[in-house]
């Protein structure tokens, strides 16, 4: 399972790394919005696990720009959020995201969304 | 010792009333992985100080939005450590920033900086005894 995680949370990035490639999930790490997608453009991962709220507001624009590209539209992306507004994650899955956990994010929990939304080629994988 | 065993309990109470993690939360959600916990702790005290300044810089120049941005990240990366008075007092000036209203700033940062230190010594205490 090749998994591509954005979030400037060094905190969390730091646990769920840890965890899921403790589970041998592959596990990139990108900071910010510009860093997730170059690195998904260059190496598609099987899953994104992205933060839509990183510094300026950036993670809804990387979501868009993800489902807009041939190259990534059709990779899934789980969406992450602290977010206090309402109907987040109605907004979120509106722009193509496939599922949406609120923070903070249990890594088991993840890893058992994650592992419900990969067909089980990329799981093992 | 039923007196003993009474009195420990009562300051187990007023030490967790003042508190600002539960430690011992922590310690069994990390059970099988205490030395994650220990570089949790780290990653977030070298975080900190840099959240803190933006979250103050916000405050300061009377800037919402930044403001807004900057009490997020902070309330995000203490919530990992389901740190409620901090995520709290975080969620006040995040609102405050969303809101577009600054009234109370400068005491809701006051509030916040007391139980944000709280939290810096127990995850320094936490660190120091789970780090490698």
């Amino acid at each position: 399972m090749k998994i591509l995680l954005a979030d400037d949370d060094r905190v969390l990035t730091h646990l769920l790394s840890t965890q899921l490639r403790a589970k041998g999930a592959e596990v990139t790490v990108a900071q910010d919005a510009m860093q997730a997608l170059m690195t998904a453009m260059r190496s598609p991962p099987d899953v994104i696990v992205l933060d839509i709220q990183m510094p300026g507001g950036t993670g809804i624009e990387a979501l868009r720009k993800l489902k807009r590209s041939v190259r990534t539209s059709s990779i899934p992306v789980v969406v992450l959020s602290g977010s206090v507004e309402p109907d987040v994650s109605g907004a979120v899955k509106a722009l193509g995201a496939v599922e949406f956990l609120l923070k903070p994010v249990d890594p088991e929990v993840l890893y058992e969304v994650l592992c419900g939304i990969l067909p089980p080629k990329a799981r093992a994988g | 010792m039923h007196f003993v065993a009474m009195l420990a309990f009562h300051l187990h109470a007023r030490r967790q009333m003042h508190t600002v993690t539960n430690r011992a939360e922590l310690l069994k959600r990390f059970a099988e992985h205490p030395e994650l916990l220990g570089e949790l702790a780290a990653i977030f005290l070298e975080d900190a100080p840099g959240r803190l300044a933006a979250v103050q810089a916000g405050v300061e120049q009377r800037d919402p939005a930044a403001l807004q941005s900057a009490a997020h990240a902070l309330r995000g990366s203490a919530a990992n450590f389901g740190a409620k008075r901090v995520v709290e007092a975080a969620l006040r000036l995040e609102l405050m920033g969303g809101g577009c209203d600054l009234t109370g700033a400068d005491e809701a940062l006051a509030d916040m900086m007391v139980v944000l230190e709280k939290l810096a010594t127990e995850l320094r205490a936490l660190a120091g005894a789970k780090s490698p």
